[in-house]
């Protein structure tokens, strides 16, 4: 299948880059694919599935048995960010413990933008939304990262 | 490893996946190149890309499309194609959840009935044995190697075969788990299907210690569980149910 050659390494090392976990990432981008091909649905761009990933990724950590694992095993570890003036340092148990509290579009937005490192304007287009409302999101998800990460040590 | 920092916004992951892809206008990649010249970061983000060698997973294909294009509704699909693994839950409140989402695609996806056998674990129902019967429905699940198995490692993909007869021709199917009670449709509901021996059906990710029970069912033509009983026929005769359990 040409668009899972094209496009399934990028998806993978997306949802590893989330999940922290290949063979999670495995399976999500499998699923989804398998999927595309059940439903004759081949007329997909990388932005709808990077968006499609986002929302299996976040599944996957409200998922309790999954919640427990990247806990345990790497809840430490923590993401990179290229941003210079980054204040919130994203780690696996901060991601979890956002994702549990936040909506559903908040937590496209924190993966979108804390993860994949991407613009305003590139979520707002992603999500057709206004790029004021994802500053208002990624500010309101800045503010409850930081007052998580300060509590917690 | 030392974290890099990005000279101004860094270029996204997506941008820069595009841009390896060469799928990014000329504009904008006049942007992104000049941007890489200047930033350490991104370049090693980029290089991360370019560098990164590893296989990708075989996708169990499903040969010959002896089954039509299923109609599933967008939000259909994002409401009950979940993998078992997401279907794996313990709490009271992810058991309400998948409940409601259960009831979405009952919903959606018109004369598709569901039934959920309490506590999926020996309830003395007589279920189809392996293989396949002559007249009635009968789901097979075949392992990698194509060989039937009722038992599953831990994150083992098995594939669903659906035997049917003729005369179940263009009914509406539905793939339903069921796992401590908990309902899930991790395959999309297919529609049209022409009947026959061992249609591949979908494929599955099998993970967890605990059985699993899947069932194969049809609805269609307007008709529902209660019209069957009703023309006297056997509800039993349009589903398939097997246990997996788990290796020891
Ligand atoms: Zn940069």
């Amino acid at each position: 299948m040409q668009i899972y050659e094209r496009y399934g390494p990028a998806l993978l090392r997306k949802a590893q880059r989330v999940l922290r976990s290949r063979s999670e990432a495995e399976d999500i981008v499998q699923h989804l694919f398998l999927e595309l091909l059940e439903t004759k649905n081949m007329n997909v761009d990388l932005p709808y599935l990077y968006r499609s990933v986002t929302n299996r990724c976040l599944s996957r950590i409200r998922d309790e048995k999954n919640r427990a694992r990247l806990l345990a095993e790497d809840g430490g570890a923590s993401f990179e960010s290229r941003r210079a003036d980054e204040s919130v340092t994203m780690t696996q148990d901060l991601l979890v413990k956002l994702v549990a509290e936040l909506e559903e579009d908040e937590g496209q937005v924190l993966v979108l933008y804390f993860f994949d490192e991407m613009s305003l304007e590139e979520i707002a287009e992603m999500l057709g939304v206004h790029r004021k409302t994802v500053a208002k999101r990624v500010d309101s998800i800045r503010t409850r990262a930081l007052s998580m990460a300060g509590g917690a040590s | 490893m030392t974290a890099l920092r990005c000279i101004a916004a860094p270029i996204s992951f997506l941008a820069l996946e595009r841009f390896a892809l060469g799928e990014l206008e000329s504009s904008r990649r006049t942007l992104v190149e000049q941007h890489l010249e200047a930033c350490a970061a991104c370049r090693a983000a980029l290089a991360s890309i370019n560098d990164d060698a590893r296989a990708l997973p075989p996708l169990v294909l499903e040969s010959a499309p002896a089954v039509a294009p299923s109609k599933v509704v967008e939000n259909t699909q994002q409401t009950n194609v979940r993998s078992i693994d997401s279907a794996k839950r313990g709490s009271k409140n992810s058991v309400a959840r998948w409940a409601g989402s259960a009831g979405a695609v009952i919903a959606l996806a018109a004369g598709v009935f569901l039934f959920v056998r309490a506590g999926s674990k020996g309830d003395g129902m007589d279920r189809p044995s392996y293989g396949e019967k002559g007249g009635s429905v009968v789901l097979s699940i075949v392992d990698e190697g194509g060989l039937e198995t009722s038992t599953f490692e831990d994150h083992q993909r098995v594939q669903l075969l659906l035997t049917c007869p003729q005369r179940l021709d263009n009914m509406t199917w539905n793939v339903s788990v069921i796992e401590d009670g908990v309902v899930s449709h991790p395959v999309p509901v297919r529609t049209g299907v022409a009947c026959g021996n061992r249609l591949p059906f979908g494929t599955l990710a099998l993970s967890g210690g605990e059985p699993i029970e899947i069932c194969v069912s049809a609805s269609g033509n307007g008709s529902t569980e209660e019209d069957m009983k009703a023309s006297g026929e056997d509800a039993g005769e349009w589903r398939s149910c097997l246990e997996l359990r788990p290796k020891p």
